[in-house]
C-alpha cells in the first residue's frame, strides 16, 4: 500500500465528516426553532407584558431570519460562546464542563467492560463448542432484554442492600470524602494522580455497579454480533490454508479469524460508544450520578433552548467524530477499504 | 500394510472418514514414492477434497477419521494430537487449496502470510532471513518484483498470481509431500498451464511428492505419473497415467474417459455420458457402488465390494481395479477384444 491512497482516504473521510456535521447542526437547529415554545416567555415569566416580550425577542435575535440565527449561533459556538441557560442564567459551557466528566467517566468504563467482555466471550464461545458458548449465548440474549435501569436497580438491591459490598446510589464518591483536585475530571484518574488511594477505591466502588448496568446491553449486542461474525469467518477457506501451514488453532482464531471478523464490531462499537456518552439518563437517575442526563432532561422539560441545542450539537460532533475515527480504524484493519472509492461496509 | 519402507514417503491405509453417520471415505489406500506425482480423479462428491483435509487432520466440525492410518515419512500421523500435527503440517506435508481467490487472508500482506509459514517451523529465524527467504520463494514461483509485492495484499494480485503465492507458501519449508486440491480449477486455461508448469518445475527440482486432486483428466495426463480413480469414497482403480488413459480396467474409469474431449481425439467420435448420478453417500448399495450405473453389472456385483483385481499390462507396471470383470474391461477396451494382449 503506498502512502498516497491512504492520504486521499483520510482526506475523503474528513471531508465527508465535515459535510455531515454542517448538515446535522443545521437540521437540529431548525428543528428546535420549529417546535412550539417561546424562550422570551420563559425568561420574562408569565406576567410579562407583550411589549416587554417583543423587546426581549428583538434583543435575543429571535426576530431575525432562521439562517441568520443559525450563522450567529455557529459563530458563537465555534468561539466558545454556547449561550446561557434561560432558566438558571448559568453559562451552558460551564454547566456542561461541570457535568460532562462524570458522564464520560461512566461511559468510558462501561464501554471498556462491554468491548473487552464481548471480545473475550465471542472468541471463547466460537473457539470450542461447549458449555461456555451456550452460557454466553443465553446471557447475551437475556442482556438484550433487560432494561438497563432495571438491571441497575437489581444490582443495587443485591450488592448494596443484601450483600453490602457496594455503596448505595450515592453518586461518584461517598459524602465524607472530598473530590480529588480536578485534572482530567475523572475521579479514578485524578485520585490516583493525587496519590489518594482511599478516594480511588471509593470512586471505583461507586463506578462498578452503574458501569456494569450500563455495559450489559452493549456487551450483549456486541457479543452476539461478534460471535456470529467469528463463526462465519471461521469457515472461510483461508482458515484451512493457515492451519495447513502448521499454525495452531488458537493463533489462527485470534490472528486471522478475529481480524477478519472485526469490522462490523468495530463499526458498531463506535456507535455504542457514542450512544453511551450521549445518553445514560436513566442510569444516572438510578445511581444519582451527577452527569449531563439530569441537566438535559430538565432543559427539555423547561424548553431551555441553549442547553438542549448545545447538547444536540455536541452529540452530533461526538457521533460524527467517532464515525470518522471508526472509518480510519477500519481502514487500518482492512486494507481493501483504503482503495480510493471503496465504501466502508461491514 | 503397516510396514513403511523408505520407498513410501506418504501412505494412506484403509482410511475411513465419516461426517456424523455418513461415511464419506470408505477405505482409501494411497501410496507415494519419493518424487512421485499421483493424480486422484473423480466426480464432485466422490470424497477427493475430504481425502485432502483428512490426511492433514483438518476435517471440519463433525468430520472424523474412523479407521485407517496416514503416515508421512514413515510416521503414523493419525494418532497425533492437534498440536503435534501442527508441527507436521506445513513442514512435512502441505496443501495447495482449491480456490486462490479465497485461500489467502484478505487483510494480511503477502509477506506476512509467507513469513508465517517460515517462522512457524523455524523458531528464532530473524526478520531479515524471513524476508530474504520470502523473496526467494516468490521469485521461484515466478512472481516479478518480489520485494515490492511482499508488502501488498491479496486483492492486489490476480488469481494466477495468488495461486503462485499459495504454492510458494506450500513449499516454504520443502515438504516431503504436497497435496494439491484442484489447484487450477478456478483459473482460466492459459493461467492453468502456467501454474502447472511452475508446480512441475518446483516439485522436480526439490524432489517433492505430489498428490494432485482434480476432476480435470487433462491436467492429470500431463502432470502425473500415476492415477487413482475415486468413486463414492473408494479408489476403484490405480494405474500408471499413460496406461490408464490408454486402457482403463474399471468400467467407471472407462466411462469417465469416454466422456472426455481429450486432445488428439477424433471430432467425429461422439462423446459418451454416464447414465444416472453418483449415489448418495447415505444409501450406498452393499456391493460395488458403481454397479447401478454400470453397463457391465451382473447380479453378483451387488453382493459385496469386490476385491481389487490385479491387471497386468504387457510390459507395463502392475495395476489393479476394484471390479469383478476388470480383466474383461481391460481386454475389450475400445472394442479391441484381446487386442495386442500378450504381444
Amino acid at each position: 500500500m503506498s502512502a498516497v491512497p491512504t492520504l486521499r482516504y483520510l482526506l475523503g473521510r474528513a471531508f465527508g465528516a465535515l459535510v455531515t456535521l454542517v448538515l446535522a447542526s443545521a437540521l437540529s437547529f431548525a428543528i428546535l426553532r420549529v417546535v412550539p415554545g417561546d424562550p422570551a416567555r420563559l425568561i420574562a415569566g408569565p406576567l410579562a407584558t407583550p411589549e416587554a416580550l417583543a423587546a426581549l425577542r428583538d434583543e435575543l435575535g429571535l426576530n431575525d431570519g432562521i439562517a441568520a440565527q443559525y450563522v450567529s449561533y455557529i459563530g458563537g459556538f465555534l468561539s466558545g460562546d454556547w449561550g446561557y441557560s434561560f432558566a438558571s442564567g448559568a453559562d451552558v459551557s460551564s454547566v456542561l464542563a461541570q457535568r460532562l466528566p462524570a458522564t464520560l467517566e461512566l461511559a468510558l468504563v462501561a464501554f471498556v467492560i462491554a468491548v473487552v467482555g464481548a471480545v473475550v466471550c465471542a472468541l471463547l464461545a466460537t473457539y470450542r463448542r461447549g458449555w461456555f458458548g451456550t452460557a454466553s449465548k443465553s446471557l447475551s440474549l437475556l442482556g438484550l432484554g433487560f432494561p438497563p435501569f432495571w438491571l441497575g436497580l437489581v444490582l443495587l438491591l443485591v450488592f448494596s442492600s443484601w450483600l453490602g459490598v457496594s455503596p448505595g446510589p450515592s453518586g461518584r464518591l461517598s459524602s465524607y470524602l472530598t473530590a480529588p483536585p480536578q485534572i482530567t475530571g475523572f475521579y479514578t484518574v485524578d485520585s490516583l494522580l493525587a496519590g489518594d488511594v482511599v478516594a480511588f477505591s471509593d470512586a471505583v466502588a461507586h463506578l462498578a455497579l452503574p458501569a456494569l448496568a450500563l455495559a450489559m446491553l452493549p456487551w450483549a449486542f456486541l457479543t452476539r454480533l461478534l460471535t456470529a461474525n467469528l463463526a462465519e469467518t471461521a469457515t472461510s477457506p483461508y482458515v484451512v490454508v493457515v492451519r495447513s501451514k502448521g499454525v495452531g488453532r488458537w493463533s489462527t482464531h485470534v490472528r486471522h479469524v478475529l481480524h477478519n471478523a472485526a469490522l462490523p464490531t468495530i463499526t458498531s462499537s463506535g456507535l455504542v460508544f457514542a450512544t453511551l456518552i450521549t445518553g445514560s439518563v436513566l442510569i444516572e437517575q438510578v445511581f444519582d450520578w451527577p452527569g449531563v442526563g439530569e441537566v438535559l432532561v430538565g432543559g427539555i422539560q423547561r424548553q431551555d433552548f441553549a442547553i438542549v441545542q448545545a447538547f444536540v450539537l455536541l452529540s452530533a460532533v461526538v457521533f460524527i467524530g467517532i464515525n470518522f475515527v471508526v472509518d480510519i480504524v477500519n481502514g487500518f484493519v482492512d486494507p481493501r477499504l483504503r482503495v480510493v472509492g471503496a465504501r466502508s461496509q461491514p | 500394510m503397516t510396514g513403511t519402507t523408505p520407498e513410501r514417503v506418504f501412505a494412506v491405509d484403509g482410511l475411513r472418514v465419516s461426517y456424523g453417520d455418513t461415511e464419506i471415505l470408505r477405505g482409501v489406500d494411497l501410496m507415494l514414492a519419493p518424487g512421485e506425482k499421483v493424480g486422484v480423479v473423480g466426480e464432485s462428491g466422490s470424497g477427493k477434497s475430504t481425502l485432502a483435509l483428512a490426511v492433514l487432520g483438518l476435517l471440519g466440525a463433525g468430520g472424523r477419521i474412523t479407521s485407517g492410518r496416514v503416515s508421512v515419512l514413515g510416521r503414523d500421523v493419525t494418532g497425533l494430537s492437534d498440536r503435534e500435527l501442527d508441527r507436521v503440517r506445513g513442514r512435512d506435508l502441505s496443501l495447495v487449496f482449491q480456490d486462490p481467490l479465497t485461500s489467502l487472508d484478505p487483510v494480511k500482506t503477502i509477506g506476512s502470510q509467507i513469513g508465517e509459514a517460515l517462522r512457524r517451523h523455524n523458531r528464532g529465524m530473524s526478520k531479515r532471513d524471513v524476508a530474504k527467504r520470502s523473496v526467494e520463494l516468490l521469485s521461484s514461483v515466478g512472481v516479478s518484483a518480489p520485494e515490492r509485492r511482499l508488502a501488498q495484499y491479496p486483492h492486489e494480485f490476480s488469481g494466477g498470481m495468488r495461486q503462485r503465492v499459495l504454492i510458494a507458501i506450500a513449499i516454504a519449508n520443502d515438504p516431503a509431500v504436497l497435496i494439491a486440491d484442484e489447484p487450477t480449477t478456478a483459473l482460466d486455461v492459459t493461467t492453468q498451464a502456467q501454474v502447472m508448469e511452475v508446480l512441475e518445475d518446483l516439485v522436480a527440482s526439490r524432489g517433492i511428492s505430489v498428490v494432485l486432486i482434480t476432476h480435470d483428466l487433462g491436467v492429470v495426463a500431463e502432470f502425473c505419473d500415476r492415477v487413482c480413480v475415486m468413486y463414492a469414497g473408494r479408489i476403484v482403480e490405480s494405474a500408471g497415467a499413460a496406461e490408464l488413459f490408454d486402457r482403463p480396467a474399471h468400467p467407471y474409469s472407462r466411462a469417465l474417459l469416454a466422456s472426455l474431449a481429450l486432445p488428439g481425439r477424433s471430432r467425429s467420435e461422439p462423446l459418451e455420458w454416464i447414465p444416472g448420478a453418483p449415489p448418495a453417500m447415505t444409501s450406498l448399495p452393499p456391493g460395488c457402488a458403481f454397479a447401478p450405473r454400470c453397463a457391465m453389472a451382473e447380479p453378483r456385483c451387488a453382493e459385496a465390494i469386490p476385491e481389487p483385481e490385479a491387471v497386468f499390462a504387457a510390459g507395463g507396471s502392475p495395476r489393479w481395479a476394484e471390479c469383478l470383470r476388470a480383466g474383461e474391461v481391460y481386454d475389450t477396451h475400445n472394442g479391441r477384444v484381446g487386442a495386442d494382449h500378450g504381444a
